[in-house]
């Protein structure tokens, strides 16, 4: 570098520092953003949740067509609202990838050690980290559901799809928050295992692992306890809060409930080690 | 202030640092000197708080850095200059320390004309030059207007200019008031920049002490003389505290005695001399001395 400097002055006015809670959350919330991977992912988890919704709305409403419009002669035909969260397994992957890679990332480059020389408080700056990037991937999902909806609805309705909505908000609105809460709670477990591992690769492997590859794997074993952890299993928690019902029942809580247990577990497990270990 | 007070830390059976004690006073720059993989970084990292101490403590300022509400008002440390996401833009990445401590943004853009890095503000911390890395570690540590400043080998890789920058920088932060903690395995580096100097080897501090007296200590008394008659000569000068080398028939290396004393005893015996050189020990050489039973890793040439 060739820049030539004028004599090093430091100061123009006396800064007041102060570090708490909302800074941290401020600092974070630049973090996510200042970096282009992350709206990267954001835009490939719309794609991969609208692209389906539309998709299916286009392959049933041809099926339907080519029954001439008569809905009796399709062996099965889904709702719009139904087939609309198809893509949502997608989108539960990328927000894995953007919550491992908020911790994980940070750690690997050194990132993550100079924040703490500015902010030395390891529980506020991993608090501060999974509140934004909870926030803002469970509004992302709640928009890009939305999104899908409305595609699946323009294109459904053309060959006349039905609705599929009878109650506006247990049908619609419900699902598409227990969507959202379903992609942050597992983008906080990705961040907690990526604070356990200090590895962005291991954390979102294993983050899938325990999505996908976990309840396959629960199902071919023959004792009769496995339908029991198959059921607390997170991405079965997280289908049941993101489909529709019927009314709030004990089940439905549960299941919200065990959801948010998944990320709480692997969050304080983070938390534990990244307040033990050296940064 | 930097204060450490029976500071030690062991990696399982490795200790990188035993028991080391010292000060750093504001209005100084206390260079922290010691070969590679002395414990100088680690001591470092000890004091920000990225380490915990097997035993011992650190303050800054009086508290635990990690006690202070203010951090990056109290220190800003430049320990690894490449620690940053190589895809966040240099600006963005003062723009989140800043945020942190709650500082305005408009100690960013001045902290990056301090540092010279206004024009490539908005480039790929990725795409950095090691010089260029230096320079926004240390625009980094500035946020605060801290009263203590630790650099961690902050000329490494630097071209001329840039070191000479770093020099400047230092001085004049210390002649602020500020406490000014650098460390190098350079000595002939920290002569130029230190008004104290801490020396480091396998973990233990080998001298602390102000650079004056370091230049004191490394002014050796040896006079290189060549002479018609080595022996004679020699014998002539034999005293208590005086240390008499016979390096070769014509020629004594004198340690203890003044060049005039030894040109004296020479005329009065008639003795012709040829050379009466005063050898004085270079501060390299007085550091390697101190540090070369405390080496970690050293070249088998």
């Amino acid at each position: 570098m060739t820049t030539t400097l004028a004599a090093p002055a430091a100061r123009t006015a006396t800064p007041t520092a102060r570090t708490s809670f909302a800074s941290m959350t401020k600092a974070e919330w630049i973090s996510l953003t200042s970096l282009r991977g992350n709206t990267i992912a954001l835009v490939i988890g719309a794609v991969l949740v609208i692209a389906p919704a539309a998709g299916f709305a286009f392959l049933y409403g041809k099926d339907v067509q080519d029954a001439g419009g008569d809905l009796s002669q399709v062996p099965w035909v889904p709702s719009i609202a139904g087939l609309s969260g198809q893509g949502l397994m997608f989108g539960i992957a990328v927000a894995a990838l953007i919550g491992a890679a908020a911790i994980a990332k940070e750690h690997t480059t050194g990132s993550l050690r100079t924040q703490l020389t500015a902010a030395p408080r390891r529980f506020t700056l991993i608090l501060a980290k999974a509140t934004v990037v909870a926030l803002t991937v469970f509004i992302a999902t709640v928009a890009i559901l939305a999104i899908a909806f409305l595609a699946a609805l323009a294109v459904g309705s053309i060959y006349g799809l039905p609705v599929g909505v009878d109650d506006f908000f247990f049908d619609l609105v419900l699902p598409i928050l227990g969507g959202g809460f379903f992609a942050a709670a597992t983008s906080v477990f990705a961040l907690g295992l990526g604070a356990l591992l200090r590895s962005e690769t291991w954390a979102v492997t294993l983050s899938l692992v325990v999505l996908y590859v976990l309840p396959v794997l629960i199902m071919t074993v023959p004792w009769s306890w496995a339908h029991d952890v198959y059921d607390v299993l997170l991405f079965n928690t997280g289908a049941a809060i993101s489909t529709p019902i019927a009314s709030f029942t004990a089940a439905y809580f549960g299941d919200l409930l065990i959801t948010l247990a998944w990320a709480a577990v692997a969050f304080f497990g983070g938390a534990a080690v990244m307040n033990r270990k050296d940064a | 202030m930097i204060t450490a007070e029976n500071l030690t830390k062991r990696f399982g059976p490795h200790t990188a640092v035993d028991n080391v004690s010292f000060v750093a006073r504001p209005g100084q720059v206390t260079g922290f000197l010691g070969p590679n993989g002395a414990g100088k970084s680690t001591t470092m990292r000890m004091i920000m708080g990225l380490d915990r101490p097997t035993s011992g403590h650190t303050t800054v300022n009086g508290k635990p850095f990690a006690s202070h509400h203010d951090p990056m008002a109290q220190a800003g440390a430049l320990l690894d200059a490449k620690a940053a996401h190589p895809g966040r833009r240099a600006v963005d990445h003062l723009r989140l320390l800043a945020a942190t401590n709650g500082l305005p943004a408009k100690r960013v853009a001045e902290v990056l004309d301090l540092t010279g890095l206004t024009d490539v503000a908005r480039r790929r911390i990725g795409g950095f030059s090691l010089g260029m890395h230096q320079r926004l570690g240390i625009a980094a540590t500035m946020l605060g207007d801290p009263q203590v400043l630790i650099f961690d080998e902050p000329v490494n890789g630097l071209d001329p200019e840039g070191v000479h920058w770093v020099r400047g920088f230092a001085r004049a932060r210390a002649a602020e008031g500020r406490t000014v903690f650098i460390s190098s395995h350079l000595m002939s580096e920290m002569a130029q920049t230190a008004d104290h100097i801490i020396v480091l080897g396998k973990g233990r501090v080998l001298a602390d002490a102000p650079l004056k007296e370091f230049l004191r200590a490394a002014e050796s008394p040896n006079v290189r003389v060549r002479v018609s008659d080595a022996t004679v000569l020699g014998s002539l000068l034999a005293a208590d505290g005086v240390t008499i080398t016979q390096t070769a028939a014509d020629s004594l290396e004198v340690a203890g005695l003044p060049s005039h004393l030894i040109a004296r005893a020479a005329a009065l015996e008639g003795l012709e001399l040829h050379e009466l050189t005063p050898l004085s020990a270079s501060l390299e050489e007085a550091y390697l001395a101190l540090t070369d039973e405390a080496t970690e890793y050293r070249s088998a040439v």
